[in-house]
């Protein structure tokens, strides 16, 4: 396998081209961007017949898709660039913030797969689908702007938040959110949103600093929409 | 942060091939990216190549990302042949063991059912590591080798000893969250929650290397600069290229018992102050002292996971569970420290974890 990937790289070896090229018809068709290769693979050699070929992109930007609140989008990415600056400057998705830009305030906390995820931390090409031979599909994320409907009705959990005072400033409160969120559903999918336990909701916003120190109003917030009392107009049924 | 080519693979010898193909040391492995993202942010590590190991996508299956059960019986003596023997003297018993990927995240560690029954120390560690969504990205290979998160070392305007430097600013420094063991040469604790508690349970690690793979005792992976074969710019016997694949934690019989207990500065997540894990086994009744067997790391404290053996030595010879035993254990535990000028805290607070850890295990064991 080194010496597959030595022999591509020296470009005597047709395979990489072909691949290339390969790449970039189908990035090209997918996204109307006929530029920069996108993904260079080499086959993996024998004898471990179940790894994936290895795949090769930047380091300058390059097409991708991203998967963001249901719709496939395009953008060009470096690979050091995180989600949560390609999310904020190119998509325009400014909902999530950026706080300590290190995994430490949950300010920019999205959902990647339904799960509550740090996107200063996360780098964009690891949610990103790439085209070609050894691209892979893009996985899906959630920001703030797609938890409420295109109509504006806000998430159950949006509502309660307004309903309990639970934002000052507002700065953590898109990540809160998002935390909150998570943890309603999951419990709502599991039948167990009655159930919802204050130790829970305190355990699901560990990660999630208030400068404003909201953090009762939130717990009252999610404990009362939870159980279907006290929030606005879409209480615990959506 | 540099700009960096991105090379993805799904298997540990993909993994080695790339990083030993790389002129000039310039690739940096990726598992959950928390630690290395952290580092490219600071400008600590430039790679040209970012080797990403990932799990494979839908459909295909890897031991990486799994947890599972091995029973004995099919276990590979590279394995048997490094488990605690039973009694001293005997040779090692294969035993059933639990299997862990070196991509499985924290988060599947802490809800996995197998581990809060039968390993809890390792459950409670996972669980108190950082922040949520963290530990749903975070992997347990990257936490036993992520680097030590003294700020000197953290930020690119200290050349420090641990960068090749040849001063340690937090000595005469901002020390206050430096170890108290083993302080000399370079006083940043080691950063691993995981390790604490998976050096009581007896873990051992699998590695691919360029010719194969090679097994060996967590307790012997983590070296400090003033031990045989320590570097001060390393935490681990990892040799470069190398790449962590399993690792195998005997399953304890019904005797035995493990925590972990945490003690931090923030009511919510938090590093630790300091952090410590036990695991006992208890003694046959009318065998004179309660316990056969101990095992008691400190966290937080040293530049590698704190073995506190004065500690378990004390705790072994305990027949009965009383304040003044206690306290004598608590005592052992800081035997050897030696704080810096801010870190004097550390001393009883390493005794109190202690004390606290032993006061909870024997009352449940
Ligand atoms: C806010 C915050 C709080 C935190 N609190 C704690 C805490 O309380 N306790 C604690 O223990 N940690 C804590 N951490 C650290 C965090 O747990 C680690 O950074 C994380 O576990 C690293 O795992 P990763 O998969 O992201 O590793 P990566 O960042 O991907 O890798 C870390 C290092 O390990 C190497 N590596 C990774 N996998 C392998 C492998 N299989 N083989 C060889 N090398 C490999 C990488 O090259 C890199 O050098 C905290 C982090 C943050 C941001
Ligand atoms: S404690 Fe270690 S890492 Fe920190 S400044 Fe000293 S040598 Fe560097
Ligand atoms: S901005 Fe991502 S956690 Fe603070
Ligand atoms: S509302 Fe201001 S930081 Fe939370």
């Amino acid at each position: 396998m080194v010496a597959a990937m030595a022999d591509s790289d020296s470009g005597g070896v047709s395979r990489r081209g072909f691949l290339i090229q390969s790449g970039t018809g189908s990035a090209a068709s997918l996204l109307g961007a006929a530029s920069l290769p996108a993904v260079r693979s080499s086959a993996q050699a024998a004898p471990a017949p179940a790894a994936a070929p290895i795949t090769e992109i930047g380091p300058g930007p390059v097409p991708v898709q991203l998967q963001v609140n249901g719709k496939t989008v395009a953008a060009r990415i470096e690979p050091r660039d995180t989600l949560a600056h390609v999310l904020r400057e190119q998509l325009g998705l400014s909902g999530t913030k950026i706080g300590c830009d290190r995994g430490a305030c949950g300010a920019c906390t999205v959902w990647v797969d339904g799960i509550p995820t740090p996107a200063c931390m996360t780098l964009a090409l690891d949610v990103a689908g790439t085209a070609g031979k050894g691209g892979r599909a893009a996985r899906p994320v959630t920001t703030i702007e797609g938890l409420s409907t295109a109509q504006g009705t806000l998430h159950p959990v949006q509502d309660a938040f307004v309903a309990h005072d639970a934002l000052q400033c507002g700065f953590c409160t898109p990540g809160m959110v998002m935390s909150c969120a998570a943890l309603y559903e999951r419990k709502r999918s599991q039948g167990q949103l009655a159930a919802l336990s204050e130790g829970e909701v305190r355990e699901a916003i560990a990660g999630n600093l208030c400068r404003c120190g909201t953090y009762p109003h939130v717990v009252r917030a999610m404990l009362s929409t939870a159980k279907g009392t006290g929030n606005g107009k879409n209480g615990g049924s959506r | 942060m540099n700009a960096f080519t991105w090379v993805e693979v799904t298997t540990a010898e993909q993994a080695v091939a790339q990083l030993s193909a790389a002129r000039g040391g310039s690739a940096l492995l990726k598992a959950g990216g928390i630690d290395v993202l952290d580092r490219l942010k600071e400008g600590l590590d430039a790679p040209e190549r970012l080797i990403v190991l990932r799990r494979p996508t839908a459909g295909s299956k890897s031991t990486l990302s799994e947890i599972s059960e091995i029973p004995a019986s099919r276990l590979p003596d590279s394995i048997t042949r490094l488990l605690p023997a039973g009694n001293a003297g005997d040779a090692p018993q294969p035993r059933d063991c639990l299997r862990i990927g070196a991509l499985v995240t924290l988060a599947q560690i802490a809800s996995h059912p197998t581990i809060l029954r039968a390993l809890p120390a390792l459950a409670q560690a996972a669980h108190a590591i950082a922040t949520p969504q963290i530990r749903a990205v975070a992997t347990i290979a990257g936490n036993l080798l992520q680097r030590p998160r003294c700020w000197y070392f953290r930020s690119a305007d200290f050349h420090c000893r641990k960068k090749g430097g040849d001063e340690c600013f937090a000595l005469d420094g901002e020390n206050e969250y430096h170890a108290i063991f083993d302080n000399r040469t370079c006083a940043a604790v080691h950063p691993s929650g995981a390790a604490v508690a998976l050096l009581v349970l007896d873990a051992i690690v699998e590695i691919q290397t360029a010719s194969g793979t090679r097994q060996q005792r967590l307790s012997a992976f983590f070296v400090s600069a003033s031990q045989q074969g320590g570097d001060v710019k390393r935490e681990n016997r990892l040799e470069p290229g190398e790449v962590i694949t399993h690792l195998y934690i005997p399953l304890p019989s019904p005797d035995e018992r493990s925590l972990y207990l945490k003690s931090k500065q923030k009511q919510s997540f938090d590093w630790p102050l300091c952090e410590v894990a036990i695991s006992v086994r208890r003694a046959p009744s009318g065998a004179g002292s309660l316990l056969q067997a101990a095992r008691i790391v400190v966290g937080g404290v040293a530049p590698i996971p704190w073995r506190a053996k004065a500690a378990e030595a004390a705790l072994l010879r305990l027949s009965k569970l009383d304040i003044e035993s206690v306290r004598a254990i608590a005592q052992a535990a800081s035997d050897g420290a030696r704080p810096l000028a801010k870190n004097g805290y550390k001393v009883p607070l390493c005794q109190g974890v202690v004390a606290q850890a032993v006061m909870q295990i024997l009352s449940n064991a």
